[in-house]
């Protein structure tokens, strides 16, 4: 075992389409023992970047080593990475475990080894079903599963949880966290959504436009962030909170679902201004958003540099 | 390699691809003996009579006209990949794409020869009790039908490499078989009108298969029936480096 055992390094990547630059000199380093997300808007890169250090695609120039080398001089890489990717590869007509059977042989590992992950998955019911009566999240399990087979050190998941219901996206998270905190694997999945991965992962890497804007933990980028924290607070007296947070200088807008939304102050600040006033409080909390505005604002308010309108950001599927 | 050759080999055999067209094989193949055995004699039919050489080496070497179902099946083993991005988890899991390549055109020709076997089976199932029913000897010694049997079933066999061949090169399932399709039944005879071709001619590979079987072409010479495999086989091997060398080493989409 080296020390590069389950790292990935990323150093000065640009891939460029044509005029595109999809992603430009990136560098960022994907430790084994945690959940990295990768984060950015739709068109900001993440894919590209995934499909360089999967070796699929080739850099314009710099580098991208899984372990220590390029990922096509990896030696029999099914059993050294896994990867699922943004669209699944499935032949429609073939079932789930002739699938992982096909790659099971490829990447020489035992045929018995598509049954274990196709009950990781939960798919033992669908085994012998053809791809195309698979639902999306079926899918999505069972290119998990692929990616598996090898018993693989490191996985590299390219928004795994597109199409899950929310009991699969429950059950995605713990899974995603036992790989990595309890088997010590490295675990890198994309996003374009932080809240969607904010209870998965431990560190980030945040790319726009292709480029850099974050790397490092979520704590680090809530202090870096620089955005005031908003605080909800449910109460049967809004008006009265709000005068009596005025009197301290804060401002409480009142928003449609009921609430107020305080920004400027703690929760300990608030509760203490509402119980010197008299006031009941029905709940009083930091707004789970924060982050995902943190996220938003570091990823919207780039210079537009290279970038190409086609590729701008955009927040649907 | 072995690990290669034993996934590609399942992927051919876990969809129902390869039996149906391999039923349709066989049927063309039955068809080309009935129909001629059915109207020789008839009025109007040039074809010398049943029991002299060239009919019954006709009749035997009638199913090559199977290799379309073969092609076609080359065709698609390969393009399937790229359709529906299969592509991926396999280079993923063998980073050396020649390697994949290769072993996709190894068990193509694999499955090139078990439908060759089995359109000469059903080809000689059918002519031989027929013929003896009409009261035919068959001269399995001379005359060329055990060559052209043989022929048949290397025609079927190599054109699946071809199929694959051009299936690399050109990535589009649709593309691929139309263009291929079209290169074979028109194209091709086309070319035999130009003189200055005319001499390349028995090198091109619809002329080059026929030569397998020892069949005549359009009136013109072909190469002797070993020198047409090896070129035919040639061409499939061509065009998978040439895909090898223009589209697999490219991006994987």
């Amino acid at each position: 075992m080296t020390e590069d055992t389950g790292r990935i390094v990323v150093s000065n990547v640009t891939k460029t389409f044509g005029s595109v630059r999809a992603v430009q000199d990136l560098s960022f380093t994907v430790e084994p023992g945690r959940v990295t997300g990768f984060l950015g808007p739709n068109g900001a890169g993440k894919t590209t970047t995934m499909r360089v250090v999967l070796g699929l695609a080739r850099p314009t120039s710099g580098t991208a080593m899984v372990e220590g080398v390029p990922y096509v001089q990896l030696a029999n890489p099914g059993t050294r990475v896994g990867a699922v990717l943004e669209s699944t590869s499935f032949h429609p007509a073939r079932s789930a475990r002739n699938h992982l059977r096909v790659y099971a042989a490829a990447a020489g590992v035992p045929d018995k080894r598509a049954d274990e992950v196709l009950a990781v998955v939960g798919l033992t019911a669908a085994a012998d079903q053809p791809v195309k009566a698979f639902s999306l999240g079926m899918r999505q399990r069972l290119a998990l599963a692929t990616a598996l087979l090898g018993d693989p050190r490191v996985l590299i998941l390219d928004e795994p949880a597109n199409g899950l219901d929310p009991e699969g996206i429950v059950w995605l998270r713990g899974f995603l966290r036992h790989l990595a905190h309890a088997e010590g694997r490295t675990v890198l999945v994309s996003s374009h959504v932080l809240s969607e991965v904010e209870q998965t992962v431990d560190s980030v890497v945040i790319i726009a436009r292709g480029r850099l804007i974050h790397e490092g933990t979520l704590d680090e980028l809530r202090r870096e962030g620089n955005v005031a924290a908003v605080v909800v607070v449910a109460t049967p007296t809004p008006d009265k909170l709000v005068a009596a947070l005025r009197q301290d200088g804060v401002t409480a807008t009142p928003a449609a679902d009921g609430t107020l939304q305080v920004t400027g102050a703690t929760t300990a600040v608030i509760g203490h201004a509402a119980w010197q006033a008299g006031i009941e409080l029905h709940q009083l909390r930091e707004s789970a958003s924060n982050l995902e505005r943190v996220f938003l604002e570091l990823t919207e308010d780039q210079p537009a540099g290279a970038a190409v309108a086609e590729r701008a950001p955009g927040w649907t599927g | 390699m072995s690990q290669l050759l034993r996934s590609e080999f399942r992927k051919v055999i876990t969809t129902k691809l390869w039996w149906g067209m391999m039923l349709g094989a066989m049927a063309l193949a039955i068809f080309g003996v009935v129909i001629q055995i059915a109207t020789n004699g008839i009025k109007n039919n040039p074809a010398p009579a049943l029991n002299t050489a060239v009919t019954q080496r006709n009749i035997f070497s009638s199913s090559a006209s199977a290799y379309i179902f073969s092609v076609v099946v080359g065709i698609i083993l390969i393009t399937t990949e790229f359709r529906h991005f299969t592509s991926r988890p396999t280079f993923l899991l063998e980073p050396r794409r020649g390697r994949v390549v290769a072993a996709k055109l190894v068990v193509s020709a694999g499955v090139g020869l078990v439908y060759g076997l089995a359109c000469v089976a059903v080809s000689l199932a059918v002519a031989v009790p027929w013929l003896s029913a009409k009261g035919v000897t068959i001269d399995w010694n001379g005359n060329g039908v055990i060559v052209g049997l043989i022929g048949a079933l290397l025609a079927i066999a190599i054109f699946a490499v071809v199929g694959v061949g051009v299936g690399v090169l050109l990535r589009s399932q649709v593309a691929a078989v139309i263009a291929t399709l079209a290169y074979l039944f028109v194209v091709e005879p086309l070319l035999t009108l130009p003189p200055v071709i005319k001499d390349a001619y028995p090198y091109l590979p619809a002329a080059a298969g026929s030569a397998l079987t020892g069949a005549s072409r359009n009136g013109t010479t072909l190469l002797p029936n070993w020198q047409g495999g090896l070129v035919l086989l040639g061409w499939g091997l061509l065009f998978a480096f040439l895909g090898w060398m223009l589209t697999v080493r490219r991006d994987i989409p």
